[in-house]
């Protein structure tokens, strides 16, 4: 009962916070703008294949297949997966911080835990609230992304069942970033450190464990048509990314999410994708359960006698 | 400019005890190392399998036509750029939070102005005392660089390299300094502190990710991997006559990427190292002859954000705010 009430609260004070706001209103307008210029590079890049085609044609020589001839409506969403490794992921550490931060900047702790509430009555209510307020913001990305296929081509039931999958899987790699800053910002005793640390292992994750495992380098991995190098088998670099890849949280999640979105140039059912991709699944949702052990062991050591910020 | 100089000092002081900046300054330069040490790794990687390939056509009696892999040593930093971009953008905007927030916090600002100091001695020394800090991370980060290459590859940067190289270390701290000022600026101008490190980050999302994203996935030769031009077997004169009928296009998606200070930076640094290929073995001046606009616009944004500062610093409830 108690963790419902903490949640409705948690929902309706993340709602009012204006660099919350901020953040959503620049992730759905990038999600609406990520189909814009799918559906704009995958037009020109046609006109450009026409004007190469004639050029060569003219030379007299062989004309190669467009390379993005299979191209599905789906694989033109595929800025989505970058969008959500970005700014969703700030924007979920940023709501998690936030959860975390408001009642011990308030200085409200003590009186809180001074009513029957227990410590996990009052995490629940915060998980609960989080998961809310993604959710609906999946939800609403979805929504628009269904929208704007539909007004770019025809958009089949198939789609959009594979549009919903893909944010209820994002859903689960966000969680996991939101829970990683309810769990700084409940143990650091500066606000700005317990927003920063999040920050920096989100860095790690997004930037630096994918030059390890597939040699890209931080910028190189924001394509989300670049494919991953291929290591030479027996070389030092094949070493370090096979004892580093199961970390690699962000790359989990980007192979699997190309797979919902058809970047890979195939249409799988959604079956042979939970088939072909169970491992990376699975990396995301241990990511989440990580996370989520974190949170409980983040509040076994929350002292409410002296948790307010400024006590 | 005394003043200026004690309080530059103090700034300096109080950067290096910084828990938080000690932390970034070990990351970036633990990645520096392990960026060259991957680098090199790859390009010995590309080596052995161009040493197969050529041994393989030996044993068909075939004259092998491909050309043997060439080491640029500075193209190795391609990695530490990247880093720089992203995490030395960070670090300058830590640096310009806690410069703001300790005197906030502390509500040391009102006592500093009882005595005789001028408002932008105040700014004028921050700067001084952080540019100062970041040249010093970025000379460590020159002297690793120098290091990691010799001992990595055994060659040794002279001449040349080394002047491009400490010129991209210069254009580092300039750019980075714009993000320092940007959270100067924002922490001067928002009530709320954390508020204010919350939309430094989502304008450092903007700039440094979202827009130089946007032009990247833009670029007509992105959306195959591999390239698009490579796969039509196209040479750089039948790109650029084929693009030619696409102008308006690739204006739009430049014009995207030259709102964001990060692209200008990283058009000038990878020229200036090669990592661009039609850089490669170029003199300075040749490259300076025509990336001169982009160091152009990251003193512009730097400019910018030196008003910008200046103009808020003489504001009074600016100072006062907590």
């Amino acid at each position: 009962m108690h963790s419902r009430v903490i949640a409705h609260n948690e929902v309706m004070s993340l709602l009012r916070e204006r660099t919350v706001l901020l953040l959503l209103v620049i992730f759905l307008f990038m999600t609406f703008l990520s189909a814009y210029i799918g559906w704009s590079s995958h037009h020109t890049i046609q006109q450009i294949y026409q004007a190469s085609m004639e050029q060569l044609q003219i030379q007299g020589k062989e004309v190669p297949r467009a390379p993005f001839a299979d191209a599905t409506l789906l694989s033109l969403l595929k800025n989505m997966i970058i969008y959500i490794v970005l700014i969703g992921s700030l924007l979920a550490i940023t709501i998690g911080h936030d959860a975390g931060m408001r009642e011990r900047k308030a200085g409200v702790v003590k009186i809180l835990f001074s009513r029957p509430i227990s410590k996990t009555e009052f995490l629940m209510g915060k998980i609960a609230g989080l998961t809310i307020v993604l959710g609906m913001t999946m939800l609403l990305a979805a929504g628009v992304s269904i929208v704007s296929s539909t007004l770019l081509a025809n958009i089949t039931a198939h789609d959009v069942i594979m549009l919903l999958v893909f944010y209820g899987f994002s859903l689960l790699y966000l969680l996991g970033f939101a829970l990683l800053g309810l769990s700084f910002s409940l143990v650091e005793e500066n606000d700005a450190m317990a927003l920063l640390i999040p920050v920096i292992i989100w860095l790690s994750l997004t930037f630096v464990l994918p030059e390890f495992t597939s040699a890209l380098y931080p910028t190189g991995s924001l394509n989300p048509t670049t494919s991953q190098m291929a290591i030479s088998h027996g070389t030092i670099l094949q070493a370090i990314s096979d004892v580093v890849k199961p970390f690699s949280i962000a790359e989990h999640y980007k192979e699997m999410g190309s797979y919902l979105l058809e970047v890979q140039g195939s249409k799988l059912s959604l079956g042979e994708i939970l088939h072909l991709q169970a491992l990376n699944l699975a990396a995301v949702v241990s990511w989440l359960l990580i996370c989520l052990l974190g949170c409980f062991a983040a509040m076994r050591r929350f002292d409410t006698a002296s948790g307010d910020l400024h006590a | 400019m005394h003043k200026a100089v004690l309080i530059a000092r103090k700034e300096f002081k109080d950067a290096m005890r910084s828990k938080l900046f000690l932390v970034m300054l070990f990351l970036l330069v633990g990645l520096t190392a392990t960026s060259i040490l991957v680098s090199s790794l790859m390009f010995k990687a590309q080596l052995i399998e161009y040493q197969s390939a050529v041994q393989i056509l030996a044993q068909l009696g075939k004259v092998p036509t491909l050309q043997s892999p060439h080491l640029f040593p500075l193209t190795l930093l391609r990695g530490l750029m990247d880093y720089l971009e992203i995490i030395g953008a960070i670090l300058g905007i830590l640096l310009g939070y806690f410069s703001v927030a300790k005197e906030k916090n502390q509500r040391t600002l009102q006592l500093i102005l009882t005595r005789p100091v001028e408002r932008k001695d105040i700014v004028t020394g921050k700067l001084l005392g952080n540019a100062a800090l970041l040249a010093s991370v970025l000379l460590l980060v020159a002297g690793l660089v120098w290091m990691s290459i010799w001992s990595v590859t055994g060659v040794t940067l002279l001449g040349s390299e080394v002047a491009k190289l400490l010129l991209v270390l210069a254009l580092s701290l300039a750019y980075i300094m714009v993000f320092y000022l940007l959270a100067s600026f924002l922490s001067l101008r928002m009530r709320s502190l954390s508020q204010s490190l919350m939309v430094c980050f989502a304008i450092w999302l903007a700039i440094v990710l979202i827009l130089p994203q946007i032009g990247d996935t833009m670029d007509p030769d992105n959306q195959v991997p591999g390239g698009f031009f490579k796969s039509m077997n196209f040479n750089k004169d039948q790109e650029r006559q084929v693009l030619a009928q696409f102008n308006t296009y690739e204006k739009t998606r430049n014009l995207i990427e030259e709102i964001s200070v990060t692209k200008h930076y990283e058009r000038i640094s990878f020229a200036l190292l090669g990592i661009k290929d039609e850089f490669n073995d170029k003199s300075l001046l040749y490259v300076l002859s025509i990336k001169w606009f982009d160091a152009v616009w990251i003193a512009l944004f730097l400019l910018a954000g030196f008003i910008a500062n200046y103009r808020i610093i003489i504001r009074r409830d600016a100072l006062f705010g907590g």
